[in-house]
């Protein structure tokens, strides 16, 4: 039940959508510092699209529909529930309203729409934070533009061709289209391979067609064919990073911690793209070799004319695409991306070796990258070395085969050295405060002592005793490893000249007497018991609490009026239920948001919620927060650090006859009525999960979930949701 | 008698001194609650037309339920009812009088809530002892003359089984519904009088008055026993409630 919970939210969390009206967007227009670089934000007010699907939501769910099945009846069901996810989209904090890339795309939209005004104020532009290589449309006449994307555009016509592909499945309603024929499908004896391998050819039809429309579209304008192409070329290398530039292994050197030559590859994969695959039987879309081989007759017989890559002006695009590969960086990282993350940041700082941001990103990749290796979870976030071509294959190499200890000592260096080159900032601060942190706790009792002598030095003293046992260990363990035997003594002497420095000593040692100090000591239970019985005073903040109404026994299983309005309710339930407990909570509570509203709120909202969703990702492991400096800014604004999830699904199924109990209720008689009454009513399912973030550092405070067979009646809901929060008021939330 | 009221004290104590946890309904557990207990009389005899008809047993009973943990609450409750039924004074084959059994009653029960439910939300089974204090009254046919009254109440201790679902609306408002069966004890101790009384015909044989007469004290509570025992046996309950704190 947790993963179809996690499955809707990870649908409702896929793309963003943003409407404009272009005009609003050009005066947006300016030059971000890229030494001091802070993600995207929305800017104005909050776009008129969201009211007008709101209203065509609403209008839907008013109409009443044949029971015969209807073609009617099908696009009504469609349109109900595109409206309700695309609404959720647009406000479920990735979209960015009023940016730089998207009043950019929108302008190129001008461009290829100037001659048919109506079809351009039927459509809208949104940018969406992802590093995927993606753009789509919706019914809705929405479409969305990645960062992925953007950062791997190489034209102004590259760009014009993506939107013009997407303005034709809207001009065609391909996704309505799609609704129809998948129910007019006969199903009946399919297994589900063969119903998804008949879907996939109707959506690869559309695709081509698509393709076709939008050529139609983008020949009209002056912009130069070999845009097309060059989306196709994006398309082939859309798995790879933006650059292929080869890094140094000196850039992870630092005085004292000399990473061995072995810990690189002598030779990297080339770089090959994927084009050609044969096996796209199950994809959306067909292979890039039969698109191009559709395409390039058509774009060949156009006469190249006074056709143009650029007709915005160069300038600008450039500047939207330096913007996006920004911001890819943020990305990377919220998406446990750390090594392309680490890889990207050093590639853009060819251009700009002196940015504080690219050189932040690179702390906080390789301060993830230590914190899950610590955990034992590397896997999860490093890909195999195998799966990667390219020079990006040079750093994987490298941080598969690092030791735990050593991959923990190569992040410490590089955020001590960033905290003594920017030292009134807080990041740095926090990163090097964690990684040392996870240094004492995880690899002090390995090899024990991280030496202040310097090796050379040491070595001459005595050649025999200046191992202990547990490092003689070590050593033996390191030798006798596969792949790469790197040096044996690299982390014992890690430290050496950074010892020198007497802040890091003093601070080496603060930390060392703190871990100390909490395993003597251990928790105070006295105080956990007093919280156990009475509660704490910690505010949380209950952010977009979502509910949703499934009855699977209809043909549209989610009920979107009865969840939407359930959701209101559902607030005031936990307010209720709040006072009652005395328990300090803020609900924030997006459904609110109107078209015309300052963006300041969804702007904080828009933070927290990609703070809640990277921690959730992150298991609660003490991973700082990417944009700490604003997710610090609005821990104080709201004068805590704790920000909860709470998703309830509530599921009606069709009655399960119980035979064998009516059978005994005959022998029975007193069971009789118990046993038909459970035999002929649904079978109803209350299914919640709920998860306390201390937003700040990452931990996962607390954690509940569960499914319960009950019915989300009024009392049912209130007591399960009284109990949740009990759990949160009677927990400590400390760790 | 005492060891059971022993028990339920024991329970209750321990219950308050347990680790903390969410009790009770939004952190009310406190209800006062009036029930309705009904049910077809099957067992009811009518000698005159010699068939069992559908008779009707009604109990009433107030009371209060206290969530005294996650999944239990505690529950007191006062129970009324009265019963007619008809005798024989035995020297001849068909009723002489009519007789009324009235009953006040004590019941204690613990009540556990299932299905992920926290006390006092949901479908519950409930397991109590109650004390009826039985009053009799032995009359005419015509009901005028009265030939015996019980001289002070016969005690008949029963043992109950419940299965039902409560739910509370408008977070005050509690809705109780559900069946129970009530055994008394006497009856598992097989006392030849009560059994054969309770599973025999209504047609008791009781001759009242004089010298030399059948009546007999024991018999006399037998019966009322008896008949209290078939009003109990099985009955629907539904109920409304106020849940309090």
């Amino acid at each position: 039940m947790r993963t179809f919970i996690y499955s809707i939210q990870k649908i409702l969390s896929a793309a963003i959508l943003f409407p404009v009206a272009a005009g609003f967007f050009a005066s947006a227009q300016t030059t971000p510092d890229f030494n001091d670089y802070h993600s995207l934000r929305s800017s104005g007010v909050m776009p008129g699209v969201i009211d007008k699907i709101r209203t065509q939501r609403e209008e839907n769910e008013e109409k009443k529909d044949d029971r015969k099945k209807t073609t009617a009846r099908v696009e009504n069901n469609y349109k109900q529930a595109s409206a309700y996810f695309v609404e959720r989209l647009l406000l479920n904090g990735q979209v960015i309203f009023g940016d730089e890339i998207t009043a950019y795309c929108n302008r190129v939209v001008d461009e290829l729409l100037k001659d048919d005004p109506e079809l351009r104020a039927r459509i809208y532009v949104f940018h969406i934070r992802s590093s995927a290589v993606n753009a789509f449309a919706t019914g809705e006449g929405v479409i969305c533009v990645t960062t992925g994307m953007i950062a791997k555009l190489p034209s102004e016509a590259a760009l014009a061709y993506v939107l013009a592909h997407e303005i034709a499945h809207i001009k065609e309603k391909h996704s309505l289209k799609e609704a129809v024929e998948n129910s007019k499908r006969n199903t009946r004896g399919k297994n589900e391979e063969q119903i998804e391998l008949e879907s996939s050819m109707y959506s690869k039809e559309q695709e081509l067609e698509a393709d076709r429309i939008g050529w139609d579209l983008f020949r009209k304008t002056a912009y130069a064919s070999e845009g097309v192409s060059e989306v196709l070329d994006i398309l082939k290398f859309s798995e790879t990073p933006v650059y292929e530039t080869e890094l140094s292994s000196t850039l992870f050197n630092y005085p004292g911690f000399i990473l061995p030559a072995d810990y690189f590859p002598p030779a990297i994969p080339k770089l090959a793209g994927e084009e050609d695959y044969e096996n796209d039987e199950k994809s959306t879309h067909p292979n890039l070799g039969t698109r191009r081989e559709e395409l390039e007759p058509l774009f060949k017989k156009r006469s190249a004319g006074e056709t143009q890559r650029f007709l915005l002006g160069e300038e600008q695009f450039d500047l939207i695409v330096k913007i996006a590969r920004y911001e890819l960086c943020i990305q990377y990282l919220k998406d446990q991306e750390y090594a392309r993350a680490l890889y990207h940041a050093h590639t853009l700082m060819a251009d700009n070796p002196e940015s504080y941001f690219l050189k932040k990103t690179a702390a906080q990749a390789l301060l993830g990258l230590t914190v899950y290796a610590n955990s034992g979870r590397l896997s999860r976030v490093l890909p195999d070395e195998d799966d990667i071509q390219g020079e990006e294959y040079r750093i994987a190499f490298m941080l598969n085969n690092l030791e735990k200890n050593e991959l923990n000592l190569l992040a410490l260096h590089n955020a001590w050295a960033l905290y003594k080159a920017y030292p009134d900032k807080e990041q740095p601060r926090v990163l090097k405060e964690v990684l040392l942190e996870q240094l004492l706790k995880n690899h002090a009792g390995k090899t024990n002592v991280y030496s202040r002598t310097p090796k050379d030095t040491a070595l001459k003293a005595s050649e025999t005793q200046f191992l202990s046992d547990a490092e003689k260990k070590y050593v033996t363990r390191k030798e006798k490893r596969k792949g790469p035997k790197g040096d044996p003594l690299l982390a014992k002497y890690a430290l050496v000249e950074l010892f020198a420095d007497e802040d890091f000593a003093s601070q080496f040692k603060q930390t060392e007497r703190k871990i100390q100090a909490a395993r003597t000591e251990g928790v105070d239970r006295s105080e956990l018991a007093r919280i156990r019985k009475e509660g704490h005073d910690e505010k949380v903040v209950i952010v977009d609490p979502f509910y949703m109404l499934i009855d699977q026994r209809k043909e549209v299983s989610v009920r979107f009026r009865a969840s939407k309005e359930r959701e209101l309710k559902f607030e005031q339930y936990i307010q209720q239920a709040s006072r009652r407990l005395d328990l300090k909570t803020e609900v924030i509570d997006i459904s609110g948001i109107a078209s015309g509203d300052p963006v300041d709120f969804y702007n904080d909202f828009a933070i927290i919620q990609q703070r809640l969703d990277e921690a959730e990702v992150n298991r609660g492991m003490p991973i700082p927060a990417t944009d700490y400096e604003e997710v610090a800014g609005l821990q104080r604004e709201y004068r805590t650090s704790y920000f909860a999830k709470l998703r309830v699904l509530s599921i009606t199924q069709r009655p399960k006859a119980r035979v064998g109990a009516i059978i005994t209720g005959i022998f029975l008689w007193p069971l009789l009525p118990g046993a038909i009454y459970n035999s002929v009513r649904p079978r109803h399912y209350l299914s919640y999960e709920m998860a306390v973030f201390d937003i700040v550092k990452g931990d996962k405070c607390t954690y509940r979930e569960d499914t319960q067979r009950k019915n989300s009646s009024e009392d049912y809901l209130k007591s399960v949701l009284y109990d949740v929060l009990y759990s949160i008021k009677h927990t400590s939330l400390q760790k | 008698m005492k060891k059971y009221i022993t028990g339920i004290i024991v329970l209750f104590v321990l219950s308050f001194s347990a680790p903390a946890q969410n009790v009770g309904y939004m952190g009310r557990h406190f209800i006062v609650h009036a029930d309705y207990h009904g049910f077809f009389s099957l067992l009811k005899y009518n000698p005159r037309t010699e068939s069992r008809p559908f008779g009707w047993n009604s109990r009433l009973a107030a009371g209060v339920e206290a969530a005294v943990g996650r999944r239990i609450s505690l529950v007191a409750d006062y129970n009324y009812f009265s019963r007619n039924f008809v005798y024989s004074s035995g020297a001849y084959p068909y009723p002489t009088g009519k007789a009324v059994v009235r009953g006040n009653g004590v019941e204690l029960a613990v009540k556990f809530y299932y299905g992920d439910n926290i006390a006092p939300l949901g479908p519950w089974q409930r397991l109590g002892v109650a004390v009826h204090m039985l009053n009799g009254s032995f009359r005419s046919y015509d009901k005028n003359t009265v030939y015996a009254r019980t001289d002070g109440p016969v005690i008949l201790p029963v043992f109950t089984y419940g299965i039902g679902f409560q739910r509370i609306f408008k977070d005050r408002l509690v809705f109780n519904a559900g069946m129970q069966i009530g055994i008394p004890f006497t009856l598992l101790n097989f006392s030849e009088e009560f059994f054969g009384a309770t599973f025999s015909d209504d047609y008791a044989v009781y001759t009242p008055g004089s010298s030399g007469s059948q009546y007999t004290s024991s018999s006399q509570h037998a019966y009322l026993k008896a008949q209290a025992a078939k009003h109990l046996f099985y009955n629907v309950n539904v109920g409304l409630g106020v849940l309090l704190f």
